[in-house]
């Protein structure tokens, strides 16, 4: 920074103090007025929120997708929906839940928590981390655009050649699946970027990597899952695209290409997809825990290794996914034990969280209680799948009812009941306020019950012969009263988050003032204001504990010497994170959001015509040149 | 035959037919009665189902422990032990509210995991109830320790934390007990499985009989390889008790073949030859159906295998190879009297 501009700011957070400071740094890193402020913001808590707000409306459309099928399937030989419009159906309900929901909702908790919890103010790359919200958002339209006007993929969630091929699926529902991809791998790969860096880079001074809190840890395996598995079907999708576009022959087996390459491709980010979308569930289930057991989680140490291990061994499975097609017979043995070994670091985590309520005094809130339920529900999700390990057991259940109850036993129970602990546990975070106790049990009592009458009998229904993804079934298979009662079940858990809906809004303008922190929680987040400053703390803590809030008492040490009028963090080392410099953080700017909608009109375009790439490719450019503009001459403007 | 599967909806035909079929195995096929001895009164829709399995439940008796005298496995005491489990499993949709007409698929053509009647499906579902039964007790030995947990001490909201509990040496052996179980528990699930492969992948000589099944949107095509080939649709015949090679191959997308209460499933893959081997040890109807999603009316996509007597399979076979008889007519006629001969209906499109 040249010598004239370190003349202008002078004043530090060392000069000032108590509302003055508050005030001059809300002042700093607040965000613009109307539209264009709107638009222009980099905050990342309201990214995060917008993030998390976006993902549950794509949560409430996958919802009333599952709904209508159940509803298809509650009686055999149905009419209610036909073949056509069930099997757009499905494909639209695991794309949604999968990509427009299960990954962006992930994220959204660690853009929003992940700074605070490290003690920064702001995300690392917080320009990437708008651009990467409006791509997803673009995406997300796109797809549900399409479904509007028609343009409905209709081949799965996983668009298996050669049934996705131009040949057997005229029409543009595969093109716009496809382009979705893109969209929301894009943002999902920015957001780890920037997840990664804010944890090794932004952490406050003093936390040390022994320190950080198991929430983060967990985020940053996650991160770096995404970073190694979504470029597998981002490349995937982008070679469907181009044999249904321009005539390529990578999924063609009659010009040489390959059929299984698509499912290698594609299960090889498809099975640490599901630990990229589970991943955040434990780390939900690791801060509540704590918290309601009155103690840090039993096990540090093994936690996080087990967090590296799971990261690591996500990538051997992927063949689980593919033990019919006609494998070697040792190249299958050899995924059946890998798929087996990662049973062990999940049970190590389960272990240590039942220590912590063992060794700790549980206090029944709503947030634990949904962890009980995922207790309940995971573990048997994650035993059922032990068996699909097998080879051989695998041959049956494969692609049966059984395969639908497993993976919700493990989604819904390892990251929708998390994530519903998350909402009570850090609504009064971001809103100030409580959410109501006993509509959070009757919305418990509700999901649990819902939940388990809904998929449990798919169990069943698997083993007595039920394949997926049939839109009806004869009444003589005898599959009508399991199926009755499992619409049933669905009907009650969709109903459980229409409650949590009216509790949501009815909390926010009238629950319970919440303070700074309500449940006496150990991590940072809960020493910022409820809802937090833009700079999210007035001064950087210093961390001497893992536990900063139980341990340092209120007489916490801080880091002094930031500029007050500029957006400056601190910069740490990565593994003691001792101050290295200070940093400017860049300031709100409406360019992210232009790029990405530059970005979303080319990829749409390409999906008619190879030539948008081409004309796109230029405004994208100019866009960036704009957005990456030298700071100096922006702040003359 | 081509009519028969772009129309699109090529159950209609095989509804009629799979009624006549089970008719016709229980009249000549009394150890049907084994499955059928579940049937409740009243339990189905189908008056000709439901009047043939009522005849049959007096010979269920005669052989009550037919099944398990065909298990596969070393260790009788382990099988009997887990017959239990089945029986138990098969109560449950009853428990559940279930229509019991699950149990009455066992007289239309079998389509259950849990109800095998080929060699290699008893053996996978031997596999299946020991790894159910484990991981069973792992879940409930979870539980357990959980709910320890939670009543073991409480604690109220206000109450500050302790925030350093001293690790005591008690949950560390805990620790290491449960790394330790857990590891041996795995392997020996891993080893079970290893051996449970041969079930699904084949080994030793080559087949007594050789099928070829094609796939197709929305239908399977049956070709028996040989001299006197000839064709079926939608139906496979097989002898008993003798291994029969299926060969795997699609006219379009991937399909998976699957006959549940045979054997695990494989998929047709276009570019790709995978054969499956299939034996059944007693005579009657197995259904199954396409399980890998193949389009519009991949819910339609059933295929029957009928297992007969060696010598009835081979009158059957020779009948089928003979030159076409004027059948076509007479076929027609008789699927509208819910009554055709047993033989020509399944395969009048075929040649």
């Amino acid at each position: 920074m040249s010598p004239a501009a370190e003349e202008r700011h002078e004043t530090r957070d060392t000069d000032l103090g108590g509302e003055e400071l508050r005030a001059r740094l809300s002042k700093t890193w607040g965000t613009g007025r109307g539209l264009i402020g709107a638009l222009s913001t980099v905050d990342h808590k309201i990214i995060g929120i917008r993030y998390a707000m976006t993902a549950f409306a794509f949560l409430l459309a996958g919802g009333i997708m599952a709904i209508i099928m159940r509803l298809q399937l509650a009686r055999p030989d149905s009419h209610l929906v036909d073949a056509e419009l069930y099997n757009q159906l499905f494909t639209m309900h695991g794309t949604t839940m999968m990509f427009l929901f299960g990954v962006p909702v992930g994220e959204a908790f660690a853009v929003y928590l992940v700074p605070l919890m490290v003690g920064t103010r702001n995300i690392a790359f917080p320009r990437l981390n708008a651009f990467s919200y409006y791509v997803y958002l673009f995406g997300g339209l796109m797809l549900w655009g399409g479904f509007a006007l028609s343009i409905r993929p209709d081949v799965g969630w996983f668009s298996y050649v050669p049934l996705a091929s131009l040949d057997f699926t005229p029409g543009k529902g595969p093109d716009y699946w496809a382009q979705m991809i893109t969209f929301t791998e894009v943002a999902a790969l920015a957001v780890s970027v920037e997840i990664v860096v804010t944890v090794l880079k932004q952490r406050a001074p003093g936390m040390t990597l022994d320190r950080i809190p198991l929430f983060v840890w967990t985020m940053l395996v996650h991160s770096f899952i995404i970073i190694f598995a979504m470029p597998a079907v981002m490349l995937a999708s982008s070679m469907l695209i181009m044999d249904r576009l321009v005539g390529t022959q990578f999924f063609n087996a009659d010009a040489g290409g390959d059929l299984l390459l698509w499912q290698h491709l594609f299960w090889f980010f498809g099975h640490p997809e599901v630990y990229i979308i589970f991943l955040p569930g434990t780390a939900f289930v690791s801060a509540i825990v704590a918290t309601f057991s009155r103690r840090p989680i039993f096990g540090y140490l093994p936690m996080v290794l087990s967090l590296i291990a799971i990261g690591f061994l996500s990538f051997g499975l992927w063949v689980h996914h593919m033990f019919v097609t006609g494998l070697p017979e040792v190249g299958a043995a050899f995924f059946t034990a890998s798929s087996m070994a990662i049973a062990i670091p999940n049970g190590v985590q389960i272990f240590c969280w039942i220590a912590t309520l063992w060794d700790g005094k549980p206090v029944l809130k709503t947030p634990l209680i949904f962890v009980l339920g995922f207790f309940f529900i995971f573990v048997a999700g994650g035993l059922s799948g032990v068996m699909l390990a097998s080879v051989p057991i695998d041959t049956q259940v494969h692609d049966t009812y059984f395969v639908v109850a497993h993976f919700h036993y493990v989604l819904i129970g390892g990251t929708l009941f998390p994530l519903v602990a998350a909402v009570y546990y850090w609504f009064p975070k971001v809103t100030g306020r409580l959410m109501d106790e006993r509509v959070g049990k009757w919305q418990f009592a509700l999901a649990f019950i819902g939940f388990n009458t809904a998929f449990f009998p798919m169990h069943l229904l698997g083993l007595h012969g039920m394949p997926r993804r049939v839109y009806t079934y004869p009444a003589e298979m005898g599959w009508g009263g399991l199926n009755l009662l499992a619409s049933a079940g669905a009907l009650l858990f969709f109903a459980s988050f229409l409650l949590m809906l009216w509790n949501m809004v009815v909390s926010a303008r009238s629950g319970a003032f919440a303070g700074d922190n309500p449940w006496d929680a150990e991590t940072l987040e809960w020493a910022a204001s409820s809802p937090p400053q833009p700079q999210n703390f007035d001064r950087i803590p210093y961390i001497t504990s893992r536990s900063p809030l139980w341990d340092q008492g209120d007489d916490k040490a801080v880091v002094g010497g930031l500029k007050v009028d500029e957006r400056e963090l601190v910069v740490t080392s990565i593994t003691e994170a001792r101050p290295d410099i200070r940093e400017e953080s860049p300031a709100p700017s409406i360019w992210p959001f232009l790029a990405a909608f530059a970005t979303a009109v080319a990829f749409i375009g390409s999906i008619y015509t190879p030539w948008a790439i081409t004309w796109g490719s230029p405004v994208v450019a100019i866009v960036l040149v704009a957005w990456f503009w030298p700071k100096t001459i922006e702040e003359n403007v | 035959m081509q009519n028969f599967g772009a129309g699109g909806h090529p159950r209609h035909p095989l509804t009629l037919w799979r009624i006549d079929a089970a008719k016709q195995k229980n009249a000549t096929d009394q150890a049907e009665g084994e499955e059928c001895r579940k049937v409740k009164s009243g339990l189905t829709e189908n008056p000709h189902i439901a009047s043939e399995t009522h005849g049959s439940v007096s010979s269920a008796s005669d052989q009550p422990n037919n099944t398990e005298r065909n298990w596969r496995v070393p260790n009788a005491v382990f099988a009997r032990f887990l017959k239990v489990f089945e029986r138990g499993a098969a109560a449950l949709p009853g428990l559940l509210g279930a229509h019991s007409c699950m149990l009455v698929s066992g007289c239309t053509g079998t389509q259950s995991v849990l109800d095998p009647h080929g060699r290699q499906a008893d053996a996978l579902a031997v596999l299946f109830w020991t790894f159910a039964s484990v991981l069973g007790f792992i879940w409930l030995v979870t539980m357990a320790g959980l709910l320890l947990a939670l009543v073991h001490r409480r604690g109220s909201p206000g109450e500050p934390a302790e925030t350093r509990p001293a690790v005591r040496p008690p949950m560390q052996i805990a620790f290491a007990a449960m790394l330790a179980s857990s590891a041996i528990i795995l392997s020996g699930l891993t080893v079970l499985s290893f051996g449970g492969q041969k079930a699904v992948f084949r080994s030793g000589a080559g087949a007594a009989l050789t099928i070829s099944v094609i796939g197709h949107q929305w239908w399977w095509q049956v070709r028996y390889e040989g001299d006197n080939g000839f064709e079926t649709a939608n139906e496979i015949r097989i002898p008993v008790g003798s291994p029969v090679d299926i060969k795997l191959a699609t006219a379009d997308v991937i399909h998976s073949f699957w006959i549940p209460s045979l054997a695990g499933k494989l998929d047709l893959i276009p570019g790709k030859s995978n054969e499956l081997r299939v034996e059944a040890d007693k005579p009657g109807t197995y259904r199954g159906q396409c399980a890998e999603f193949c389009g519009l009316q991949h819910a339609h996509m059933a295929i029957f295998v009928v297992a007969m007597e060696p010598d009835e399979f081979e009158r059957w076979r020779a009948n089928q190879a003979a030159p076409a008889r004027p059948m076509a007519h007479l076929a027609r006629q008789s699927v509208a009297s819910a009554g055709p001969p047993p033989s020509a209906a399944p395969s009048e499109s075929s040649q």
